[in-house]
């Protein structure tokens, strides 16, 4: 799989049509920068002709077989694969632009790793030795800094500080033992806020020495990550600090993140790590949960109790564990309101009680060629209704809330994924059972 | 001896009576100078034709043709010019016309026989003078046509643009009812707001504002209107109930804009009938002066370069041109008056040329740049503009943007087609300029 991995996202370059700009803006093409190799000409990278074969970054499960530990399941990712040099664990990174999509009908120029935003995810065990060799393909220098490893001060990689930056086209090589187990992350400590901003980061996940220590049927594992992608556009912009308006696990956004597919009875752990500027409060629903690991490792039995949401903090990771009991369709999401919708604007005029239906005719004579809805008298539920009737949106814009139930729209979009937990899920499958049957009489139903 | 007098009596009517041009060969000559349907009113049964054909272009749309129709034989102004060509044709008259004879009859008694003697006393020394002064009048006359023709061209700018200051006026503020529409739907969604507890006064105030102004702007526009059609009215010379005509709807156009400003001045010096009034006025002066060859002089007004003279006879040189010395003798007073009034008619036909160059280059620029404008503001800003509204919709419909920004650049599509009719006028007006300043439409025959 290493070596057709980019194959695998169907990342070509043939696949990158320039922009649609009309002829007369043509001389105002940008480099964006680093898309291409220094010597092609300049293009675009923000239209994909066919977004089915980009499409849809799956959630790969690597096989357990000849492995001492229970692998993590990286939502909508996968494991980086190594090779064992004399004793050592080697891997390779490549830094470098990237293009994601968050859910289908959007695309971004997102910079990552080995050709996805987050980076795969890095799993080893306990007192292996690693080798990570990291090379720049990044426009500008960048370094990897293994957040919350315990290493010689020299691997820290932090720009300036404990090592130079790696320049463009540059290769590194970080080597060290992993003294502890946990779950952790990797980014970049050289223009961070910009290349974070862009998606670069990843999770590293250490697994104990001794696999039946912490043990786990399944293990997922995803990162929090914010971004500011103007509607219409495909960048986001780095310079954001607060207004945000795509939040993801993985750099994805419901509808498109997997689901979390378990069997009654399975021991679930989660694993969240928040490379966002905000904190994120992560409720499950159905189950009452334990945080077993915290970025400082695990947390002894005696000291965890049980909640239903525990609050994510900036660069912190959590675990979350339980036992699968109740059968069902259960909702796991990022209690801010804001952060399980899609792109709106913030600040639209309130209408909530505002009666309009007179005006709205006057509008819509203004507009005759436009399907003109007043909106936001009663909510704006109503947004819901639009997408499902297709309304068009601005250029790889995601409505604001999205995704059919069951039952009806779930309006949502952000960081809202399920925990689907079935008797008959088979052992080792990870697949989406769809959705949940209800035994009869227990569902609410109108009076 | 008797026989003789009445001999020559009758040989000066004759000369003086016969061969005059007439008013209506001159106003027919004026008709082919300007290329246009002129009609002089000269009597009442006249004056109530023209008016009914007024009345009958008025009854349909107007459009910018029948304005200039109507402009040519209703405007009174006008009319005051074509009596021009009435005056001085009656000055040719006049200049062929002897003074009148002095018809003396004396008697005298003396010794006793009474001796009765018819006498005729004519100045025969107009009889010297009548070919020169009918010769001057033709000149005059020839002047009066171009002044008068030049007038006409005038006119007929005047009415194009006026023309279309009215239909730009009336465009804009028809397509300024939508503008104001979207205002007020704007307005009305912010007192609802504000009543449901959902925009703040201050908000609200500012959103009156707007309104407000926009209203201001649509008085503005209906002040504009009213004083554009009032300009078009007293050049079409209408009052009453003719001021009630509609103007046609058609939509602004582009013509093609004259692509290349070559021999355009030559063209405009050759063509305008200021310029070939200022020549005749040269040459009456000339004439008046007693200078002969004049016609070979006045082919030197050119000035690009100074012509090589024929020196047969004396000449001195006089403002860049040599100007043959006349033979006659006159008194010198005379001479001093007549040379002053012929430098001056000199200067001024230089100033009329070199002020016809500039215009020509001026309004060539003019219409030029107009043109520009008008498809820079048509073919990009207007388009634009509509693409920022489809694109709005798009944003309104994923509830990025709110219904004012939805509304707003409505508004900014509204106020770009606006923007776009004003620069049509504004070329067209252009057109008008440049047409007139060189001299009318080129037909090919000038
Ligand atoms: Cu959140």
């Amino acid at each position: 799989m290493g070596q057709n991995r980019r194959d695998f996202l169907g990342l070509s370059a043939t696949l990158l049509a320039s922009a649609g700009l009309g002829a007369s803006l043509k001389a105002q093409e940008h480099d964006h920068g680093g898309h291409g190799e220094s010597s092609s000409p300049k293009r675009h990278l923000t239209r994909v002709e066919d977004p089915k074969r980009v499409l849809s970054p799956a959630t790969v499960i690597t096989p357990q077989e000849g492995k001492n530990y229970n692998p993590v399941v990286t939502l909508n990712g996968w494991t980086l694969p190594y090779e064992m040099k004399e004793g050592v664990k080697e891997f390779h990174l490549i830094a470098e632009p990237v293009v994601r999509e968050f859910a289908p009908g959007m695309v971004v120029n997102c910079w990552g790793y080995n050709g996805t935003s987050p980076g795969p995810t890095i799993e080893a065990v306990e007192g292996d030795r690693v080798r990570l060799i990291v090379t720049n393909k990044l426009p500008e220098h960048t370094t990897i800094h293994w957040h919350g490893l315990i290493l010689p001060n020299g691997m820290d990689g932090v720009g300036g500080l404990t090592q130079p930056q790696i320049a463009p086209e540059e290769t590194f090589v970080y080597e060290f033992t992993l003294v502890q187990s946990g779950t952790f992350m990797y980014h970049p400590h050289a223009d961070e806020m910009v290349q974070m901003a862009m998606g670069a980061m990843g999770m590293f996940i250490i697994h104990p020495k001794n696999p039946k220590e912490h043990r786990v049927d399944r293990d997922f594992c995803f990162l929090l990550s914010s971004y500011d992608i103007a509607p219409g556009t495909y960048t986001p912009n780095p310079s954001t600090m607060t207004e945000f308006n795509l939040w993801t696990f993985n750099s994805r956004v419901f509808p498109g993140i997997d689901t979390m597919n378990v069997r009654v009875g399975d021991r679930v752990r989660i694993r969240v790590g928040n490379l966002t500027m905000t904190n994120h409060p992560i409720h499950m629903h159905g189950h009452t949960f334990e945080v077993s690991c915290t970025d400082g490792g695990w947390v002894p039995k005696s000291a965890r109790w049980p909640e239903v949401t525990t609050d994510v903090a900036v660069g912190q990771m959590r675990a979350i564990e339980f036992v699968a009991k109740h059968e069902g369709d259960w909702s796991i999401h990022c209690h801010k309101s804001h952060h399980t919708m899609g792109p709106m604007g913030h600040s639209i005029p309130n209408m909530i009680g505002v009666k309009q239906d007179d005006i709205a005719q006057k509008i819509s004579d203004l507009l005759p060629d436009y399907m003109y809805m007043p909106m936001g008298k009663s909510g704006m539920a109503e947004m819901s209704d639009m997408a499902d009737m297709g309304m068009a949106l601005p250029e790889n814009t995601l409505p604001m809330m999205s995704g059919q139930g069951p039952f009806g729209p779930i309006e949502m979009g952000g960081m809202f994924t399920l925990v689907k937990v079935r008797k008959n899920q088979p052992k080792g499958d990870y697949s989406d059972p769809g959705w949940y049957t209800h035994p009869s009489g227990t569902v609410a139903k109108k009076r | 001896m008797k026989q003789k007098i009445i001999y020559s009596f009758v040989a000066l009517i004759a000369f003086s009576g016969c061969s005059t041009i007439s008013q209506n060969e001159v106003f027919n000559a004026l008709r082919e100078e300007t290329s246009k349907n002129l009609q002089w009113i000269k009597t009442p049964q006249e004056a109530e034709i023209v008016k009914k054909n007024v009345n009958d272009l008025l009854s349909q749309p107007l459009n910018q043709e029948n304005a200039v129709h109507i402009t040519l034989i209703n405007n009174r102004s006008l009319q005051q010019m074509y009596e021009e060509i009435g005056l001085s044709q009656s000055e040719l008259v006049q200049a062929g016309l002897m003074s009148n004879p002095l018809l003396g009859y004396t008697i005298g008694r003396g010794g006793g026989v009474t001796k009765s003697t018819l006498s005729l006393d004519v100045a025969l020394l107009d009889v010297l003078w009548i070919p020169l002064r009918r010769d001057l009048a033709g000149v005059a006359l020839e002047e009066t046509r171009f002044r008068v023709g030049d007038e006409v061209l005038r006119t007929v700018r005047e009415v194009k643009k006026a023309y279309i200051d009215a239909q730009v006026a009336q465009k804009k503020l028809a397509l300024y009812e939508g503008l104001l529409k979207s205002h007020e739907a704007s307005i009305q969604l912010a007192i609802r707001q504000h009543t449901a507890g959902n925009l703040s006064k201050r908000n609200l105030l500012k959103m009156q504002d707007t309104y407000a102004r926009a209203r201001l702007e649509a008085i503005e526009l209906n002040r504009k209107n009213a004083m554009a059609r009032e300009t078009l009215n007293r050049i079409l010379g209408l009052y009453g109930d003719q001021t009630n005509y509609t103007l046609e709807e058609t939509p602004l156009a582009l013509g093609i804009a004259i692509s290349d400003d070559k021999g355009l001045e030559t063209r405009a010096i050759k063509n305008r009938l200021d310029m070939n009034a200022a020549i005749k006025a040269v040459d009456y002066a000339a004439r008046d002066a007693g200078y002969t060859q004049k016609t070979r002089l006045l082919s030197e007004i050119e000035f690009s370069a100074e012509s090589e003279k024929e020196t047969d006879s004396q000449g001195f040189n006089s403002f860049g041109i040599k100007i043959p010395l006349p033979i006659f003798d006159f008194g010198q007073g005379r001479v001093g008056k007549a040379q002053a009034l012929y430098n001056q008619k000199v200067h001024r036909l230089y100033e009329v040329a070199v002020n016809i160059r500039s215009q020509v280059r001026e309004s060539y620029a003019e219409s030029r740049y107009a043109y520009d404008k008008a498809v820079e503001t048509n073919e990009v800003i207007v388009p634009v503009n509509q693409e920022i509204l489809e694109e709005t919709k798009l944003f309104y419909n994923g509830m990025l943007d709110g219904v004012y920004e939805l509304l707003e650049d409505h508004r900014r599509y509204g106020e770009a087609k606006m923007e776009a009719i004003s620069a049509f006028g504004e070329y067209q007006k252009a057109q008008s300029d440049l047409e007139y300043v060189l001299g009318g439409t080129d037909n090919g025959t000038k």
